[in-house]
């Protein structure tokens, strides 16, 4: 009719894009440049090296373990966080009586910043700290732990650690999103006979779709992206057994390498978009618009 | 179709959206055109309340404890790290002073402790400046790039009352200030009283060492506080180790190291001075959790009582006795070999002029300030520093640091530590002392991979021969 | 009968689970809490017990030490305006590129949702502010802030306001408003919970952030009121009893926040619209 595609007018995008865009975008892109130059604490001059922090990065030992340390935190925290956040959410959606109470308690933890979950768990999680004595408490000596000092295990304590202060949020995005799913559909579905488990499959995580995608994507970013969790909580160590990607960048900026730290957040980002883009342009596919 | 009655049920089955609808009517057709220019006006009137609003505050900040401020008043900036907030050179009576006889004001900016180094870095790097700066000279070096940033203080009116230039200089120039010559002595920081109680003597080997620890532990106190979650407490028994060794055996060593001739590897005896630090922890003299212990529990367990001995710098000593002045403590050297001379490395809190601030005039005249026989005599009199100046009198010194001078300073029993030679940051060597304890290394592969690490630090660095 | 009794079961062995599953989450909290009430010797126990004596000068102390009258002052209008600004020109804009689906509108998605991912150069953008001339300034960390939180709250936004049907907002034209007009007195309304949700992780993230006021806010004065914890980072030691209280206080106000707007999450409307 009179102006069908236009009645949506851009004017709408434009603060957001501005703000964004200078603030944001530029300074991120100006960064990039730096991962080609010979950018160090103690030159004055820059030069350009094309590749060459690439290639030293490749053949860092240290890297692969972080590589590895990465790849290990994302995959537990993105399983972690989800499942754990969803069933949260569809247990607090419930009639229960304590609801509200009960939703307040497990977003809390996601209310405090990183260093306040770090100064609280690090001592603990020492050998004769509180979970420790906790669990012998219990009586399950067995499965005491250096939690934080163990090499082989350490990264798996920050995984969970972080689980500890995410799922609340993760919590209370599936909410809003089993909020904004009409009850009509149950209610035609418990009509037709369908049980509980049926409509959860068939109703629930289909239209749950959209909150889905923001929680995967979050968590999956955010797992690869880590960096305050471990380097708060050790450091990176002991020695090197907690290295993840984001923490190595740090020690090249701590070792006035900043040319060799900006290359490899550089390649990170690649990392992250060959990983994230393909699944978000396939979980925006499927989601339902009404 | 059905005019402005779209029902909205909401969960208990209200009807409550159809007031929306309704005012649509009427009213809207007219006012869509204002209605679009009110939303964005709305919008820009927020920018610009935050940007006058906030803005003044930016400005008013520079200005606020002025008071009476008229015409282009300087203001220095001066940085420092929060953890250093009872300098003698930030006391308000000393800028209060200051600020009176010049005109002058000194904001402080702080920073947050662990993030000093980076701040400082990034503020340097982007042409932001302070007019002073507080810092460890020895750091500053690798951290700060000293040379580059800094100026040059050669030439100033208190420079020839120095009376150690040595503990300010680099490279052969005067880049710092300070008013005293301490030097953080390193070594083995010990609780007289249990020393007395069990009738113990400082010893001076290592075998003698190991003995009094067994003497410790059966009395049921912790020998050593190994706080070794940071890192950098590991190095405190090889520094001095290595250092005393060199100076003995092989003086040009580290001339020798920073021009790749030798390497870390080179002596079989820091791989020997490595295993003894070890072995103090495998013997089971020291604290269980040596990973997982901070340094920050340090003062707390000399309190309490639990531990004996740590290694560690005499600055921990100032920091017991602040919060029990009962207590005595006093240090001895690292007993890696025969006689060991007392560690030494520059304490930190000089004050440095980047090259590049605002008010490179005032900034002098601050430091001139402070030189004065007048403000010196004052700081190092409430400090009980020793002296760095010619008229500038050493008061008496707590017992500690008497015992120092007396025992090691004066009879030249003291050596600078291996980091008063290192061009590069050394975490990584830290991290690799962690990994030692964690079980994962033997000495010889700690030595072996920092080796490996120094020289590409080194080759980055563009250092000559790697 | 048999249904509904079922229900009710399932109801209540969930909400047990559910109890003692919080037990888990609040543990530390509550260690956290009371060690704000020890003396410091006290509290280094990091244990569930009770304190001996109620401290509750540790607070007021804090409350002095930390200056944390203006801190909060200052976090609270940062956080705010930086807030506002933020979600109003997110889901402005998320409404528009939900609408309207075109390749351009799928690509300025993407342009949005690349900031999730790249990283932030704190150079580079302290470059960026020198060059407008507000170095140092309150109000240059408020862009920053809504700059950086641009991409999670589009992204949020996109998701939800999908969800809201058309049909509502062609019969909202048809009456004669504009696109604004639909924006914020019908969309917006009916993404409340989505409104309230983002609203408050955003504030949350900018409360709690330590880093950007710490390069770009050069007067200590300025400060927020998480960097007041610096203030009990002791030379030698740490007295976590004070920390704790610090902690507490600081967290307190995003906790009263989300008490608040759980209320509207709660009674979300929903958006399935009954034509009638």
């Amino acid at each position: 009719m009179k102006r069908a595609k236009n009645l949506y007018s851009y004017y709408m995008i434009y603060p957001a894009l501005l703000i964004y865009s200078i603030f944001f975008v530029i300074p991120a892109i100006a960064g990039f440049y730096y991962s080609f130059t010979d950018w160090r604490l103690d030159r004055l001059e820059l030069q350009f090296i094309g590749w060459d922090n690439f290639n030293k990065i490749f053949s860092d030992k240290t890297l692969i373990l972080a590589l590895q340390n990465t790849a290990i935190f994302a995959i537990v925290t993105v399983i972690g966080k989800n499942v754990i956040g969803l069933l949260l959410a569809v247990g607090l959606n419930m009639r229960l009586r304590t609801k509200n109470l009960l939703r307040a308690i497990f977003y809390s933890p996601s209310i405090l910043s990183i260093l306040v979950i770090s100064i609280l768990f690090t001592p603990m999680l020492r050998t004769e700290g509180t979970i420790n004595n906790l669990l012998e408490a219990v009586g399950l000596h067995s499965l005491s732990q250096a939690w934080l000092t163990n090499p082989s295990i350490v990264i798996w304590t920050i995984a969970i650690v972080s689980i500890w202060q995410s799922a609340g949020f993760q919590m209370a995005i599936y909410l809003a999103g089993l909020q904004s799913i009409s009850q009509e559909y149950y209610e035609a579905a418990t009509i037709d006979g369908a049980s509980s488990w049926k409509s959860f499959f068939k109703i629930t995580l289909p239209l749950l779709l959209p909150a889905i995608n923001i929680n995967l994507m979050l968590t999956l970013i955010g797992g690869l992206k880590v960096f305050s969790e471990v380097y708060v909580m050790t450091g990176g160590g002991p020695g090197n057994a907690s290295q993840v990607v984001g923490t190595i960048i740090l020690r090249s900026f701590g070792e006035g390498n900043w040319g060799l730290g900006t290359a490899v957040n550089t390649l990170l980002f690649v990392v992250v978009t060959i990983i994230a883009i393909p699944l978000l342009i396939f979980m925006r596919r499927k989601e339902v618009t009404e | 179709m059905y005019r402005g009655e779209i029902k909205i049920y909401n969960r208990d089955c209200k009807r409550i959206h159809i007031k929306f609808i309704k005012r649509f009517r009427g009213g809207f057709a007219l006012k869509t055109h204002k209605r679009k220019k009110a939303a964005s006006i709305v919008l820009a009137s927020l920018l610009s309340i935050s940007l006058t609003a906030c803005g003044s505050g930016g400005n008013d900040s520079g200005t606020a404890a002025g008071g009476d401020s008229k015409g282009a008043k300087v203001t220095l900036e001066l940085a420092i790290s929060k953890s250093s907030q009872d300098s003698a050179f930030i006391q308000q009576d000393i800028l209060d002073e200051f600020e009176k006889q010049t005109n002058v004001r000194v904001n402080l900016q702080l920073i947050p402790a662990e993030q000093t180094t980076t701040v400082l870095q990034t503020k340097l790097a982007v042409d932001e400046t302070p007019d002073i700066i507080q810092y460890n000279l020895a750091s500053a070096v690798t951290d700060l790039n000293l040379e580059r940033n800094f100026e040059i203080l050669d030439n100033e009116p208190w420079a020839s009352r120095i009376v150690n230039k040595d503990v300010l200089s680099s490279g052969g120039h005067l880049y710092s200030f300070h008013v005293s010559q301490d030097t953080g002595m390193q070594g083995v920081v010990y609780n007289k009283q249990i020393f007395e109680d069990l009738g113990l003597s400082i010893p001076t080997n290592y075998e003698e060492f190991l003995a009094i620890c067994e003497k410790i532990k059966a009395s049921g106190i912790t020998p050593v506080f190994m706080p070794y979650k940071d890192a950098w407490a590991a190095n405190i028994w090889p520094a001095a180790a290595f250092a005393d060794f060199v100076a003995k055996n092989d003086p040009t060593f580290f001339d020798d190291l920073n021009s790749n001739k030798k390497k870390w590897s080179d002596i079989p005896e820091f791989k020997t001075f490595l295993e003894q630090q070890y072995e103090v922890y495998t013997k089971g003299y020291t604290n269980t959790d040596v990973l997982s212990d901070s340094y920050d529990m340090a003062v707390g367990k000399f309190l309490n009582k639990e531990v004996a001995m740590m290694f560690m710098g005499d600055w921990l000593i100032e920091g017991v006795a602040e919060q029990d002045p009962s207590m005595e403590l006093g240090v001895f050297p690292i007993p890696s070999s025969q006689d060991a001379s007392l560690g030494a490395s520059p304490l930190g809190g000089q004050l440095f002029i980047p090259k590049k601030s605002k008010h490179l005039e005032e900034a002098k005249q601050f430091l001139n300030f402070i030189a004065s026989k007048e403000v010196a005599q004052q700081i190092v009199d409430s400090k009980g520093y020793v002296s760095n100046f010619s008229d500038v009198t050493t008061p008496e010194l707590p017992s500690y640091k008497q015992d120092i001078v007396d025992n090691y300073i004066t009879p030249k029993k003291t050596v600078l530590t291996t980091d008063a030679y290192m061009l590069v940051d050394r975490s990584e060597l830290y991290r690799l002392l962690q990994d030692q304890f964690a079980g994962g290394l033997t000495p010889e592969e700690v030595l072996k991979a920092w080796d490996e690490k120094f020289s590409q630090l080194m080759q980055d660095k563009g250092v000559a021969g790697f | 009968m048999g249904y509904t009794r079922k229900l009710a079961i399932r109801n209540y062995i969930v909400e047990g689970f559910l109890i003692l599953a919080s037990l888990i989450v609040l543990l530390p909290l509550v260690i956290l809490i009371f060690g704000s009430f020890k003396t410091s010797a006290e509290v280094l126990s990091f244990s569930l017990s009770l304190p001996d004596t109620w401290q509750f000068s540790n607070y007021v102390r804090v409350f002095e030490e930390g200056g944390l009258s203006r801190a909060f002052l200052n976090s609270i209008w940062i956080t705010g305006v930086s807030s506002v600004i933020n979600i109003v020109a997110s889901s402005a804009a998320s409404f528009i590129l939900a609408r309207r689906e075109t390749k351009v509108s799928g690509a300025i998605y993407m342009y949005f949702f690349m900031g999730l991912i790249a990283p932030m150069s704190i150079i580079t953008t302290i470059r960026v502010v020198q060059g407008l001339g507000f170095y140092g300034s309150i109000t240059s960390v408020i862009l920053i802030y809504a700059a950086l939180n641009t991409a999670f709250s589009v992204f949020l936004y996109s998701g939800f306001i999908k969800t809201i049907p058309r049909a509502l907002d062609e019969v909202a034209f048809l009456e004669g408003a504009s696109v604004f007009g639909v924006f914020f007195r019908i969309v917006t309304p009916l993404i409340l919970p989505v409104n309230a949700t983002v609203a408050i992780m955003v504030f949350m993230s900018v409360w709690n952030d330590i880093t950007i006021p710490v390069y770009f806010l050069t007067d200590s004065s300025t400060w927020t009121m998480p960097l007041s914890i610096y203030n009990f980072y002791g030379k030698y030691s740490r007295d976590w009893n004070l920390i704790f209280a610090n902690l507490v206080l600081t967290s307190l106000p995003v906790f009263i926040l989300y008490l608040f707007g759980q209320k509207y999450i709660v009674s979300g409307l929903t958006a399935g619209a009954v034509k009638g």
